[in-house]
């Protein structure tokens, strides 16, 4: 029998929690379950192309069959992902990222109709990393803050900072030359690009999270066996979404623990009065954004309701 | 076929293409192109064609590329070289062979500014060339130190090089440019001593000038302040921890713009020149990149990289001696290679062994770079040999090879201290 | 017709590309200072400086091309092709300037697929989110424009080829 030989194209590094612990073990698990059926080989690393708004017009080209995209890299082609990154509402990457899926699988997100998601996942939220002393949200007033899209940008202005756009290879430098002062990130892209050393403060109030996942074409996935196919979406999907969640909620809490037993970090927990003014600041945002948005209600009361489901579960 | 034959294959149709005249870039690029169609389709083949040029020329931190080339062009126009090489002047011309030291101290001061070694060869060899012959010094020994200094141009960041290596092998450009530091101070302090204790045996080759009085030196020093504001805010501002790489490029190219302008040294000529030459240069230095990317895809597909390390892995020698196996391998190709093509026709393999071994990618950044740079001084093909060739037709080729001998020596040996001690390269991170 | 008249009006109209391209350039280098005099003066830096110099940044150092292209610059191993015979190595050089077209013709086409793409889609930038299909189309067309340039190029070379006349050099004009 022919092997089917797939290359799974990862623009970032082999190293990372997303390659580890999510799709290099879906890889695996689907070439034992289909007994040799197919053969994925992994690219990880930008080896396939290193350029992360270029990875969907690869699935297209050819270049390669299954692709790591975070969907933010291209704005514009899913017009509604932005509901995940709105501010207050996911707690964790497991209920963020179990949640999004549903709203996939529920045809909620327009965009990926000519695809075949295989595994989507949301980052822990963004807490706020930064050079100085962050007691409560008025610290951070005028303060430069990095950001990397539209929404971001309003939710930073509605916390009284001052939004300043640059690609994330850019921050580190940007920190210590002081083009920022702070950095909305979850801990473990804190770690993976370097910003960790840069900063040395940390203010636990949060902003939203951040969408990634790997998929095919519909075509080339449609082409498949039926047999591969199943396998493929089993050992992917809600199942593996709750596994990954698990896994990056685990770092998130050991990198956690590790700064704070850092005697030169600061690890600041909002008090109740803070998280209130929080919410209160960012709800301007997220109104802006669901006002502006042709779905926008819809779409956050989806959310609101899948993260209610599941933390009921 | 086993993926090392196919990559050779593809490596021979290149080199042939090469030697045919068909520029680098556009050999690396149609060699990986047809690979790639060859081995995967003609519909991701054109794809790779595609997306890597437009991934490259939107690339932000590659656009520094034309400014740091910009302050350079510039920083000629305005006459700031022949100030850096004053200055030097004033404070070591009166001692043996202090011209040549001078142009030494001046190129690493004018690399300061400028990001290329050809570049910073053709100035010194218009600024201290002419005034060397002048003194007396030994044609040989003068054309031969300014080829040497030019090197400085790339190994004394900014530095158009260090920012490719450090795009393509996706480390902090800032990273590399500070590991450069003690390395460009090691260059400069043994070309120093390579001077000292050549015109030590050969007097005549480099005759001490005249010595400059403090209260000269005071003078000199007040007339240089353009430079010194230039190099302050550009070294200060990258080191200092006030400017991003970015920022420096663009505030440095618009200061010596402005310089230029305010002193009354740009006209139209010169400002259209300075252009014409910028954007020349940008356009080569990018098809390059292109070629390499492409190439490299085709490398990467095969599973060439992959099986080279392995089987290197599998010979179970130290790995310094791999190491030093590389660095032989780059004399080689320097011989035949200007240093950005070297670079980047070898990355795809080299670097992935490289980090396999063990070895931290920016150490390697500052040894690759300063081998390769050697290449620049090697015959039979030495670009900036043949850059100070253009600007002195009347000294021959083998006599500037021969002056440049024995600071290839001393390259050697700076060499072998940075690949024994990668400290020297990795303290200032 | 004059082959140096032809190569000469060739780099002089690309360079012309080229310098507009240049001075776009030193327009970001000045947005670059004054959003960094900005942000220290007034602690006011310019959200869209980052998103519009990407999109910029491409269209300047496309310009660059036609300009190397016509007047020759590019970086070519050439000592083995100067010990042949002189007829020869003309020969090589139209060959070579053929490779050199067909890769930018090659080029030019993919980027006007990719064009299309986003036209489609609909991409936008990060932060400002305006449109990128109108800064690539531009791109596009200055990397079309290196099609007839390069054929000049190719054109000359075949003619000194047949009228016996020596080679034109690098940066020539
Ligand atoms: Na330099
Ligand atoms: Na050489």
């Amino acid at each position: 029998q022919e092997t089917i030989d797939l290359k799974f194209a990862v623009f970032t590094p082999e190293q990372e929690i997303t390659y580890q612990e999510a799709m290099k073990p879906w890889a695996e698990a689907v070439m034992e379950a289909t007994d040799g059926k197919v053969n994925i080989q992994m690219f990880p690393g930008g080896t396939l192309g290193r350029d992360g708004s270029k990875q969907i017009k690869m699935l297209k080209d050819g270049v390669a069959d299954i692709a790591f995209i975070i969907p933010a890299y291209n704005p514009g082609l899913f017009p509604d992902n932005a509901v995940i990154e709105l501010p207050d509402t996911s707690a964790n990457a497991t209920e963020g990222s179990v949640a999004f899926w549903r709203l996939l699988e529920g045809g909620n997100l327009r965009g990926y109709e000519d695809f075949e998601v295989l595994g989507m996942f949301t980052t822990a939220p963004y807490s706020i990393h930064g050079t100085f002393p962050i007691e409560t949200m008025a610290d951070l007033k005028g303060k430069k803050i990095r950001i990397a899209g539209k929404l971001e940008q309003q939710c930073v202005e509605a916390i009284g900072a001052v939004p300043v756009g640059m690609p994330i290879s850019k921050i580190p430098e940007s920190l210590s030359r002081g083009v920022i002062d702070a950095t909305p990130m979850h801990y473990a892209a804190l770690h993976a690009f370097g910003v960790a050393g840069a900063t040395d403060h940390h203010y636990h109030n949060v902003l939203g999270s951040l969408p990634f996942g790997f998929i095919m074409t519909r075509e080339t996935f449609d082409a498949l066996p039926e047999d591969v196919q199943a396998v493929m979406r089993e050992k992917g999907g809600e199942a593996l979404a709750r596994i990954f969640g698990a896994a990056m909620d685990a770092e998130n809490a050991k990198l956690v623990q590790q700064t704070i037993d850092d005697p030169d970090q600061t690890v600041v927990e909002p008090s109740e009065q803070d998280r209130k003014d929080w919410a209160e600041a960012v709800s301007t945002c997220v109104n802006a954004w669901t006002a502006e948005h042709d779905k926008g209600e819809e779409l956050h009361q989806a959310l609101i309701e899948q993260l209610e489901a599941i933390r009921a579960e | 076929m086993d993926p090392i034959t196919i990559a050779l294959i593809g490596i021979g149709c290149m080199f042939l293409m090469i030697v045919a005249k068909v520029p680098i870039g556009i050999a690396m690029a149609m060699t990986g192109f047809l690979g790639y169609a060859f081995y995967d389709g003609v519909k991701p083949a054109l794809s790779i064609l595609v997306s890597e040029p437009v991934g490259i020329i939107q690339n932000f931190e590659f656009a520094v590329i034309p400014l740091f080339l910009l302050m350079g062009s510039f920083a000629t126009a305005g006459g700031l070289s022949a100030e850096i090489y004053r200055l030097a002047y004033a404070f070591i011309g009166h001692r043996r062979g202090g011209l040549a030291m001078a142009t030494m101290g001046g190129c690493a001061l004018f690399g300061a500014v400028c990001g290329s070694s050809p570049a910073t060869a053709a100035t010194f060899g218009r600024v201290a060339l002419p005034q060397m012959l002048q003194r007396g010094y030994a044609p040989s020994f003068a054309a031969g130190c300014i080829a040497a200094g030019g090197t400085l141009g790339a190994l004394v960041p900014p530095s158009i090089i260090m920012i490719i290596y450090a795009v393509l092998a996706r480390v902090p450009i800032l990273d590399v440019f500070m590991a450069a530091v003690i390395p460009a101070i090691l260059a400069v302090v043994l070309h120093g001593l390579t001077i000292a204790l050549y015109t030590r045996y050969n007097p005549d080759a480099g005759p001490a000038g005249e010595r400059t009085s403090w209260r000269e030196r005071l003078i000199v020093l007040r007339d240089s302040w353009a430079v010194i504001v230039l190099l302050s805010a550009v070294i200060g501002g990258i080191y200092g921890g006030v400017f991003t790489v970015n920022e420096a490029a663009a505030v440095g190219a618009m200061f010596a713009f402005l310089l230029a302008l305010f002193r009354r040294r740009l006209t139209w000529t010169t400002f259209l020149g300075a252009l014409g030459e910028t954007a020349a240069n940008t356009a080569v230095i990018y098809l390059i990149i292109f070629g390499a990317s492409i190439f490299s895809y085709f490398f990467t597909i095969t599973g060439a990289p992959a099986a080279i390390v392995t089987a290197i892995g599998a010979l179970d020698v130290p790995p310094l001696v791999i190491i030093f196996a590389l660095l032989l391998m780059y004399l080689a190709l320097g011989a035949v290679f200007e240093t950005v093509s070297a670079m980047l026709i070898t990355l795809p393999f080299v670097l992935p062994l490289v980090t396999a071994l063990g070895y931290d990618p920016i150490w390697w950044a500052i040894v690759n770079i300063v081998v390769i740079e050697l290449g620049m001084i090697t015959p039979p093909i030495g670009l900036n040999v043949f850059v100070i060739k253009g600007v002195a037709d009347n000294l021959s080729l083998g006599t500037i090879f021969r002056g440049v001998s024995v600071f290839v020596a001393s390259d050697i040996v700076r060499l072998i201290i940075l690949t024994l001690f990668p400290i020297l390269s990795l303290a200032l991170l | 017709m004059n082959l140096d008249r032809i190569q000469d009006a060739n780099v002089r109209l690309t360079r012309g590309i080229a310098l507009i391209g240049l001075i776009g350039l030193l327009i970001v280098a000045t947005a670059t200072l004054v959003d960094v005099l900005s942000r220290w003066l007034l602690n006011a830096p310019i959200a869209g400086v980052y998103d519009l110099s990407t999109l910029f940044i491409s269209v300047t150092m496309a310009a660059c091309f036609p300009a190397a292209l016509a007047s020759r610059q590019n970086i070519q191993v050439t000592f083995l092709a100067e010990l042949l015979p002189a007829k020869v190595e003309q020969v090589l050089d139209v060959v070579a300037g053929i490779v050199t077209l067909a890769f930018f013709a090659l080029l030019a086409w993919q980027l006007a697929v990719y064009c299309g793409e986003l036209l489609e889609s609909g991409e936008t930038s990060f932060i400002l989110e305006v449109p990128i299909a109108p800064w690539w189309i531009v791109v596009t067309a200055l990397f079309f424009l290196c099609i007839p340039v390069q054929i000049l190029v190719v054109f000359v070379d075949v003619a000194r080829l047949f009228r016996h006349s020596p080679a034109v050099k690098k940066g020539a004009a």
